[in-house]
């Protein structure tokens, strides 16, 4: 049990003893524990903007993909609908194909629809991969 | 002879406003599913078809010719770089399955027999904390522990195991480390929560008949938690081998894998019908791979 | 003011267009999975920059600092926006409706490209300390077309050698041969970019860059499998900063002033040099785009990048380091040690811009490139 504990925890232990070194490369020896990284981080605008559009699309698409999930497992689970094997695979089978292809597939439709591609592009692409977890564990 | 008619009107009846019934519920339950079925169909079934007919087209120069002709996957099948690509994909994915099961297992195990049960779900948090760290960062995490001045090789140094920091990182053995470390949380879950549904009582009838523990785990636990293997490992090779990040961070561009030649089409060359032929290739093998294990994934959960 | 261009303190060379897309009709675009950002905000200038390589790393404060001071002279608030490969900076545009941006940064060799779509304005001369700039770096045969003046260069910089001090000696490190010789096997990075390297390794085989056929390139692959086999990894820019840094390479094959100069406060043992043989120079350009509704602010801006003082914070902003185009940029001394200032006129002698290939030679290239990697 020991040596597998340390083997999940290693890299997140070394990540977090480095960001609180001091120098700009992360080479032993520690040279700290300083949060002038942290201080650098939240002023730096461009970083701080993006963190920002990674929570709004993570939130906004956990969401949406919850909201149809839920939907869709109580409408299978509650009602007997002809089909509803079908429609479970069907809502299940985005999990079976990874995420890169998921992607290549979404630019592809996109590209050919002449459609730009955005942060709500980003967005329905991780709906796509979030929608079949949601329905899984509802 | 009215009475039966009757009796049959009143069945007829009775039947057409069982079906109303049946009808109006399954309108219901299918205006419910709806919007999520939509969704898959317009986000996902589309863009994978639109996959497989650009994988027909091909791109000369700056033009896209629309033709279909599987011109691609003949370029695909001559050309070394793609074949090898699809090789060292399916060796890494392959290893690295095979290795998060084999430790995930007995981790899962462990948690779901020896600890108290009030305390499994705390334990298996523990476990499986990492999991939720960022992807990306924890691959460039694992360059720092791997790194010549990192805590492996000063370790390594400090036991006199060896002279000189050895060369870990931007390697195979690099991305197969990362990958692990991610996948054995994964499988964790998966085997865990089969295991722990296995009725105890089938463990003490074991006992009754006179098996000994190693028996019993081999003839009643192990097959019984066959399917969260099973969902573990093929949930593992999906992602393994459709996975970017972890290979692009760690294996410092040697032996490029399906998915970094497939982005390579994207980035360097904007040649899409390629990728798209790239990307058939790799549904290709993740159908394979459901196929294999089929029989465990599709038991249906009670 | 929309400010199209380059990024203030890139990362290395972009990458190169990958789809040479001319017409309207080709529906694809190139994809940059790169980092983009772009801030507008109403009337603000808007600036298109290329990202340069695929660096993780967010830039720290350096660039905005740049432009802080542009805002706080001249009340002109520059918003920027990265692209990754001029491929992708022409799509972007085809997808922005005419008047978006205001100012180009873009790589020299592809202004011409440019300019023959009708997108960049005509500048007048006199507005720009051109003497001031190296004749080698001014390079009219890149930024005048049909005698007018599209694009006045803005930063330069050369895909060399970036080595450690400490591990590999300075002459080993000009000697060429160096990178793929048996006894440094293993200590050796390779900067993922196909361009400059194929390029030096023609310059190393006395081939001229701007030259090259396809009958050069078995004598190339010759070499690059050789360097390929030497080599620990092959990177973008961050990763082969962090492995030299990080003790794990000896020499980076393409790097240059950009991947060392920034940490050589903090770790004085990285240092970067031209080979002897020759080596190849990136170099950017800034136009203003014929569309744009802010001309005056457009060329304002320009003229603050090409000042000495601008020039020499371009030069030095964040952690990726370039050398300025105009000669008097106000650079402090150990900025321009570390520069190789004194030896500029030797090194602008004996460098080449980037090959640029006709549409059959460069995937021909880009296949090699491929094919070594997988090896």
């Amino acid at each position: 049990m020991a040596p597998l504990f340390t083997f999940i925890y290693l890299p997140v232990a070394v990540l977090v003893l480095f960001s609180l070194h001091t120098g700009a490369v992360p080479v032993p020896p520690f040279d700290g524990p300083s949060l002038s990284w942290y201080r650098a981080v939240l002023d730096n605008e461009r970083v701080t903007g993006a963190a920002w559009n990674s929570v709004l699309v993570g939130v906004l698409s956990s969401a949406l993909a919850t909201l149809l999930a839920t939907l869709a497992a109580w409408g299978l689970a509650r009602h007997r609908v002809p089909g509803a094997r079908a429609l479970e695979a069907l809502l299940q089978l985005p999990l079976a194909v990874s995420y890169l292809v998921i992607g290549v597939g979404l630019l592809a439709a996109f590209s050919a629809a002449g459609l730009d591609k955005a942060l709500w592009s980003v967005g329905i692409g991780h709906v796509v991969l979030n929608l079949p977890l949601a329905f899984v564990v509802v | 002879m009215s009475a039966s008619r009757a009796a049959a009107v009143d069945g007829i009846a009775a039947w057409s406003a069982e079906q109303r019934g049946a009808r109006r519920d399954a309108g219901r339950g299918l205006a419910l599913a709806a919007p999520a079925a939509l969704w898959t169909i317009a986000f996902f079934l589309l863009p994978a078809g639109t996959i497989v007919l650009w994988s027909l087209f091909r791109l000369e120069g700056p033009e896209l010719l629309t033709e279909p002709s599987l011109d691609n996957y003949r370029r695909f099948l001559e050309t070394d770089s793609f074949r090898l690509s699809v090789w060292h994909s399916l060796e890494v994915t392959l290893l690295v399955t095979a290795l998060s099961v084999l430790l995930a297992y007995p981790l899962a195990w462990v948690i779901a027999s020896r600890i108290a049960p009030a305390r499994q779900r705390l334990w298996l948090m523990l476990a499986v904390l990492p999991f939720w760290t960022s992807y990306v960062v924890r691959s460039y995490a694992w360059l720092l522990v791997l790194a010549p001045a990192g805590v492996v090789n000063r370790t390594l140094l400090a036991l006199g195991m060896i002279d000189e920091p050895l060369a870990l990182s931007f390697s195979l053995g690099a991305t197969v480390t990362g990958f692990v470390h991610f996948f054995v949380m994964l499988c964790t879950l998966t085997i865990y929560a089969s295991l722990v549904r296995i009725d105890p009582r089938l463990r003490l009838a074991a006992a009754d008949l006179g098996a000994s523990a190693r028996q019993t785990f081999v003839r009643v636990t192990l097959p019984l938690s066959m399917p969260g293997v099973a969902a573990g490992a093929f949930l593992t090779f999906v992602i393994c081998i459709g996975d970017y990040v972890t290979p692009q961070i760690l294996g410092g561009n040697t032996r490029l894998l399906l998915p970094q030649v497939i982005l390579l089409q994207i980035n360097r060359r904007a040649d899409l019908p390629m990728a798209a032929a790239l990307s058939v290739v790799l549904l290709v093998l993740v159908t394979a791979a459901y196929l294999a294990l089929a029989r465990w994934l599709t038991a249906r959960r009670s | 003011m929309p400010f199209c261009g380059r990024g203030v303190g890139r990362r290395g060379p972009p990458r190169p267009a990958t789809a040479r897309h001319g017409t309207r009709a080709a529906p694809l675009r190139a994809t940059d999975v790169g980092p983009v950002s772009a801030t507008t905000s109403g009337n603000a200038p808007k600036v298109c920059a290329p990202a340069g390589a695929r660096a993780a790393r967010a830039e720290a404060g350096g660039g905005a600092a740049f432009l802080k001071e542009f805002t706080a002279r001249t009340k002109i608030k520059v918003n920027v926006k990265d692209y990754e490969g001029t491929g992708t900076a022409l799509a972007l545009l085809e997808q922005s409706r005419p008047g978006d941006w205001d100012v180009f940064v873009v790589d020299s060799t592809d202004v011409r490209r440019v300019v023959e779509r009708k997108l960049l304005a005509e500048l007048d001369p006199k507005d720009f300390p051109m003497a001031d700039i190296p004749e080698a770096v001014r390079l009219p045969d890149y930024h005048v077309v049909g005698g007018r003046m599209y694009a006045v260069p803005e930063k330069f910089g050369y895909n060399a050698i970036a080595f450690d001090k400490s591990k590999l000696p300075a002459d080993k490190a000009r000697d060429i041969t160096t990178l793929w010789n048996p006894a440094w096997k293993g200590k050796v990075a390779i900067y993922d970019y196909y361009l400059p390297v194929i390029g030096q390794i023609a310059v190393a085989l006395g081939r001229k860059p701007q030259s090259l056929t396809a009958a050069d390139l078995p004598a190339i692959r010759e070499k690059l499998v050789a360097m390929r086999a030497n080599a620990a990894l092959v990177g973008d820019v961050t990763t082969s900063q962090t492995a030299l840094a990080t003790g794990q390479v000896a020499v980076v094959a393409g790097g240059g002033e950009y991947s060392v100069a920034g940490l050589q406060a903090e770790k004085p043992n990285l240092d970067w040099v031209l080979p002897d043989v020759g080596g190849i120079r990136w170099q950017q350009a800034i136009g203003v785009f014929a569309a744009s509704k802010k001309r005056k602010a457009a060329t304002a801006f320009l003229q603050y990048v090409l000042s000495p003082d601008g020039q020499a914070k371009l030069a030095t902003s964040s952690c990726y380091w370039g050398m300025p185009a105009n000669a008097r940029a106000t650079l402090a001394d150990r900025q321009k040690k570390t520069l190789r200032w004194d030896e500029q006129p030797k090194f602008l002698a004996r460098s080449h811009p980037y090959p640029s290939p006709s549409e059959a030679l460069d995937k021909a290239m880009q296949d090699l490139w491929a094919d070594v990697l997988q090896k």
